[in-house]
């Protein structure tokens, strides 16, 4: 053996720790090592408005600036060392042979760059302008809330250590080293702390996971690792004279470490007001399928839908007055037709704004709620979930490939089978209804140049419904009705987003998109409708910020193209009451073109020197939309276009009134009008040109929200809207050479809502939100002897809560409990016998939906178990959707003569057991 | 304590709110609403026109077959009233009477001139079509027709045997409309009929009483009368004339046992029907599914306003011949 040579060692170990000024999470363990104190400070903004020693100085705790901006919310993940760097060890401090540890106060933005380095605990021998320059170039995962990526101040100790031997050493000292990666897939930690107890080694992994330790001494020792968000490994490791020992160890998230945020309730900001859920709560409430979508039932101003319709009922409105966008992007239907679940998969969901009113300019061609689903944009890490439930079945993959991971691809499908299913618990049935759905995602994310921002998704859904008989069975007495009832609904999308910085004040969004809709209804062979509709659509904005104060936002929001649909029917229109009317086949079709180039510009001001603390939003709108019409629609005559325009303005403002220490109260009130074109299909005139004008609502609220600690919020706002031109049917409607449709009808809405809640800390996450809530509507004119009436769905009392606990070994139990009115119902309690057309006339009691369905009553409980493993984790569970069976009422429906009633139930006790395994490859 | 045994309470909640269902027997379910073919109340299945087209000044007979479990008498009155032919077949409230009228004290000609065409058991329903009825309209409406809206209100005699000052209850009252077709029409409807039964494919004779096993299943087929299905003239919306077939179906009733097709369409004139067992209801009433003798009515409808009917009589094989 070749003796090493006689040299001096030195051993160069620099240890770093990160203690977060900012809020600490319950489960945030300090670091034995440096219990740094806790200082309050804001999220970091961008450098030249706010420069961090401005901030600091804001932020000093000993002198609370009351002017101060609301504190962030709780710190749910902490910054993470991405990139680490080795500090030059000092010449003279290494001349000298001493060591030191120099402590830094690190600004990071939200994007984990690192804005600014204070050296707050000086070492001096040239350790501080070494640690100075190592940590500026070092890159940071950011610190995250549960409303996404923040910037935060923190304590960060680099520490230079100096060993000095004269003793003749291999020349290769390290004699332990090692790897940390997370259970559940493998995913190296980096910055984790690890520790030999009794020994003053310690060292901290690499971004890679590795870790080595030198000149460890003979014998058995406790090895700890400590990283922020995981649970603390300690593990005994045996070291052997002359041999190098390495440990592959795997440490266990905790279950309270959020990994993903999904924001549920979020108007952006320049909206009244926001709240925000996280991915572990949306992922627990019984009954939703884990659908962070189907989770905007539970929030104040959203009505329930009735079972299997997936509507968007926002505030009494009807389901048409609301409208569905997914990356601004308008879509026809945003759950699949059975209302189980969205179309769009949740793996692929970043966000999801909910605003049920007093939403800005930006969002048009409608008169009640607006959600827009936001879809992630940033795949980093590699993916792939397999999830399963009784429902469907969905594949996801998402991750970065290519040369230095340039591209991030993410892909996902989804497939039904509860149509295998549903004959096989029928069988006694004649008839079977067989829903199918399916759905698919594609997106691709190029890094480009710094400033830009680019995109390519595609997704789609089809949908099918059919309800079948078997062939030797008659439905009904009519031969021209018989066959399969079906319906198909099929959507397809191709977006592409690009974002363009030019400058801090100024940037350009392009968000053009091409799409189809098909839409097809039959019955048998001789019924019929098909229906298709190409779609372009643009959204185009400017964002400009000519002074701190002001942002100016001019838009572009267009809409057009193409539509055609076929229609047949073994009986006419003109027919339908007279059932001794011989069967004369009508088939028409319609095509033409529809065009909506809108156009907004909205103004947010913050007149304060405290950017945040008042906002004042204005938008202008202006609408309009141009239908051509051809093909048999038109009787031959040459039909002129319609034009539909509106104009409306807009006014929203929210102001902090108080801020204590981050629990802050903020008054918010918005008004303005709001305006939509009649559907399509009412803008029809059989042979003419439909004289038709905007419907029209006038919108407004006013509320308060508070936060009342790191946990408990609640929020209230009371809400007016004033309907105006609702499109109804023509009274003066004589068939041909008229319009169906006309503006005559009007209504009001008005309630209150309240959503009080626990963000999941301390192992409890729940919320409580009740609306008070009134609409009704009268047909014809003003001026006619017409009577108010509620609204199909004016439910005036939606209460619901839901709250998950943690239990140990990864168990999670959660419920939740609905509690409704009732539909409006209108009732009947006779019928006459129509001996020709062998069926009975009902007659209505009463005025229409003066009757009330029975309160709708729904407990749903979950129980879920996590196990995770090194290559990937499993979660299982069982959601009893609707567990105590409430009966729940969906619809009346008569005998033959109308003397016997019955309900027609609703949600069914479904007992749905699935699991949703995660890997990382 | 391990932990299958701390989640023991917890599984055991959860079961015992799976089986206790809120409100299940609070109100009807679908399932419990009668069927159509079940025969347990005064009904008026069809009613006929005899013809059912006539031409203006022709006259027209009707009858119609009214049910009643309880073999109770019952009484029926007709109306007739000529409808708007911007109606469209619609028979909206019915034929409507002066309220202020005092229809006691009128005579038999005065009744007609209101609109009363029959009184039965005392005055059968007969109705003449005014020579001049189509006068307004031209040859080709005039060929298409107009319709005549009769009307039957069929009731217990027993409801009215009310006292004096107690109300009326209309609940009691069966009402059905009917379209009588006054036309020029070359080629007028004539109605359908059933001539026989035939049970599990052997036929009937008229007038037996078919002796069956409790519980057991037959199929009850039906057999029209010759020219029930017919072959008509009709002018489509294009002007092209077209001739077309007739295509009747056959709906089924009982008062006993249960059908398990309340509908069928020709050729497929058959339906199952499952003989009474022994049965109670819940409150120890013997229900119309333990009956031991009974009838099973088919009536058949050419969906042209054209309809007749036929009854079989069947009979739990070795039951008393008195008892229900």
């Amino acid at each position: 053996m070749t003796p090493a040579p006689h040299r001096r060692l030195l051993t160069r170990r620099s240890t770093a720790l990160l203690c977060l000024l900012l809020a600490t999470p319950a489960w945030a363990r300090p670091k034995p090592a440096d219990p740094a104190p806790p200082q309050d400070a804001p999220p970091a903004e961008a450098p030249a408005t706010d420069p961090p020693a401005d901030r600091a100085t804001e932020t000093d705790p000993a002198n609370p600036d009351p002017n101060a901006p609301p504190e962030p919310a709780p710190i749910t993940q902490m910054p993470k060392v991405l990139t680490y760097v080795d500090a030059p060890y000092p010449p003279e401090a290494l001349a000298a042979g001493i060591s030191g540890e120099v402590g830094l106060q690190v600004t990071l933005d939200a994007a984990g760059a690192v804005l600014d380095v204070q050296i707050s605990r000086p070492a001096g021998n040239g350790f501080d302008e070494a640690a100075l320059g190592a940590v500026k170039q070092m890159t940071f995962e950011p610190a995250r809330t549960a409303e996404g990526p923040v910037g935060v101040v923190f304590e960060f100790t680099y520490a230079f250590q100096l060993t000095t031997t004269t003793e003749v050493v291999q020349a290769s000292a390290v004699n332990l080293d090692g790897r940390i990666r997370e259970m559940g897939g493998g995913r190296p930690i980096a910055g984790a702390e690890i520790t030999l107890e009794g020994t003053a080694l310690a060292t901290v992994t690499g971004p890679d996971g590795r870790f080595s330790l030198s000149d460890v001494p003979a014998g058995t020792w406790k090895l700890q690792v400590l990283s922020v968000a995981h649970e603390v490994l300690v593990t005994d490791v045996e070291i052997t004279p002359g041999r190098v020992t390495s440990a592959d160890l795997w440490i266990k998230r905790l279950s309270g470490g959020i990994e993903e945020v999904v924001i549920t309730y979020e108007k952006p900001k320049q909206e009244v007001t926001q709240r925000t859920l996280s991915i572990e709560e949306v992922k627990r409430v019984p009954g939703t399928f884990g659908d962070p979508v189907k989770v905007i039932q539970t929030l104040p101003g959203a009505a329930r839908s009735p079972f299997g319709t997936g509507l968007l009922i926002i505030r009494g409105a009807n389901p048409e007055d609301t409208a569905v966008y997914v990356d601004g992007i308008r879509v026809p239907i945003i759950y699949h037709l059975t209302g189980t679940t969205s179309v769009i998969s949740p793996d692929a969901v970043q966000s999801v704004e909910y605003m049920p009113g007093g939403y800005g300019v930006q969002f048009g061609r409608s008169t009640a709620g607006t959600v827009n689903v936001v879809t992630k944009d940033e795949f980093k890490e590699r993916k792939l979930i397999w999830g399963t439930d009784i429902l469907d079945t969905q594949l996801w993959f998402e991750g970065a490939v290519g040369k230095n991971k340039q591209h991030g691809i993410a892909i996902g499908a989804r497939r039904s089978y509860i149509d295998a299913f549903i004959p096989i618990f029928n069988r006694a049935s004649d008839f079977q209804i067989k829903p199918v759905y399916w759905d698919y995602q594609a997106k691709w994310v190029p890094k480009l140049a710094k400033g830009q921002k680019f995109s390519m998704f595609v997704y789609g859904f089809q949908d099918i419904i059919k309800i079948t008989s078997s062939e030797d069975t008659a439905t009904g007495t009519d031969q021209d009705t018989q066959g399969d009832l079906s319906t198909t609904y099929q959507s397809h999308r191709f977006v592409i987003r690009y974002r363009k910085e030019f400058s801090d004040k100024l940037s350009f969004h392009f968000d053009p998109s091409l799409g189809v809709d098909l839409i097809s209804l039959g019955l048998g062979e001789e019924f019929g409708l098909d229906n298709w509709n190409v779609l372009f659509q643009l959204r185009s904005e400017l964002h400009w910020e000519p002074t701190p104060h002001v942002e100016v936002i001019p838009g572009i929001d267009f809409i057009g193209g193409p539509w055609r649909f076929d229609f047949k029917s073994a009986i006419s229109f003109a027919d339908l009451d007279d059932p001794l009317a011989e069967r004369d086949p009508v088939g028409f079709d319609g095509r033409g073109t529809a065009w909506s180039p809108d156009t907004y510009i909205r103004v947010n001001l913050r007149p304060l020197a405290e950017r945040e603390r008042w906002l004042v939003s204005l938008g202008l709108r202006a609408s309009t939309v141009t239908y051509i019409y051809g093909g048999g629609i038109t009787f031959g005559e040459d039909v002129t276009p319609v034009n539909i325009s509106g104009f409306e303005a807009r006014l929203a403002t929210r102001y902090t009134a108080f801020d204590k220490e981050g629990m802050t109260g903020t008054i918010k009130a918005s008004t303005g009008w709001y305006s939509q074109p009649p559907q399509p299909f009412e803008s029809i005139g059989l042979g003419v040109s439909a004289d038709l004008v905007p419907e029209r609502a006038w919108n407004s609220s006013l509320g308060f929200e508070h936060k009342v600690s790191r946990a408990v919020s609640w929020d209230l706002d009371a809400f007016y809207r004033r309907m105006e031109r609702l499109t109804e049917f023509n009274d003066a409607f004589v068939g041909r050479g008229s319009q169906p449709f006309a503006n005559t009808g009007s209504g009001y809405a008005a309630g209150f809502e309240l959503i009080l809640r626990h963000a999941p800390v301390n192992k409890f996450f729940g919320w409580v939100s009740y609306t008070f809530s009134r609409s009704f509507r009268r047909d014809g004119s003003a001026d006619s002897d017409q009577k108010w009436y509620p609204f199909d769905f004016d439910q005036p009392h939606i209460f619901s809560a839901q709250g998950g606990y943690n239990l140990p070994f990864d168990i999670g139990i959660s419920a939740q409990v609905q509690i409704v009115s009732g539909n409006p119902d209108t009732k009947s309690d006779a019928g006459i016998y129509d001996v020709d057309g062998d069926f009975y006339n009902g007659f209505q009691v009463g005025d229409g939906n003066s009757e009330r369905l029975p309160t709708f009553v729904q407990t749903s409980l979950r129980v879920d178990k996590t196990w995770t493993f090194r290559r990937w984790s499993l979660v299982t569970y069982l959601d009893l959707i609707n567990a105590v069976r409430g009966v729940n009422p969906e619809t009346t429906i008569y005998n033959y003569d109308y003397s016997e009633w019955a309900y027609v139930r609703g949600l069914p006790f479904i007992p749905n057991i699935g699991f949703e395994a995660r890997f990382r490859p | 304590m391990s932990l299958a045994k701390s989640k023991l309470p917890l599984l055991g909640a959860v079961l015992l709110l799976t089986g206790c269902p809120i409100g299940n027997n609070k109100y009807p379910k679908p399932r419990d609403l009668s069927p159509v073919w079940q025969i347990d109340k005064l009904r008026v299945l069809a009613v006929r026109a005899e013809p059912p087209e006539i031409r203006p000044g022709e006259t027209a007979r009707f009858e119609a077959l009214i049910t009643d479990p309880n073999d109770e008498a019952s009484v029926v009155v007709w109306l007739a009233c000529p409808t708007d032919p911007d109606d469209e077949g619609g028979i909206g409230f019915g034929c409507s009477l002066d309220a202020g009228v005092d229809f006691t004290d009128m005579d038999t000609e005065e009744l007609t001139e209101a609109g009363f065409i029959g009184f039965e058991p005392v005055m059968p329903p007969v109705y003449t079509a005014p020579d001049d009825l189509l006068d307004e309209l031209d040859p080709i409406e005039a060929a298409e027709g107009l319709y005549v809206l009769v009307q039957v209100a069929a009731l217990p005699a027993s409801a009215l045997e009310t006292e004096e000052g107690a109300a009326f209850d209309f609940n009691q009252v069966e009402v059905a409309y009917k379209r009588l077709i006054v036309s020029t029409a070359l080629t007028p409807n004539r109605n359908p009929g059933v001539r026989s039964f035939s049970v599990d494919g052997v036929p009937v004779a008229p007038g037996t009483v078919v002796e069956i096993d409790k519980g057991e299943e037959y199929e009850i087929g039906a057999d029209l009368t010759d020219g029930s299905v017919e072959v008509y003239d009709y002018v489509n919306s294009s002007g092209e004339p077209e001739e077309r077939i007739e295509e009747p179906y056959i709906r089924w009733y009982t008062d006993g046992g249960r059908l398990l097709e309340e509908a069928t369409l020709y050729p497929y004139l058959q339906a199952s029907w499952e003989a009474p067992v022994d049965a109670q209801d819940k409150d120890g009433n013997v229900t119309s599914a333990a009956r031991t003798s009974g009838t099973i009515w088919a009536v058949v409808r050419d969906r042209r306003g054209g309809m007749g009917w036929s009854s079989l009589q069947w009979r739990l094989r070795g039951a008393d011949e008195a008892a229900p």
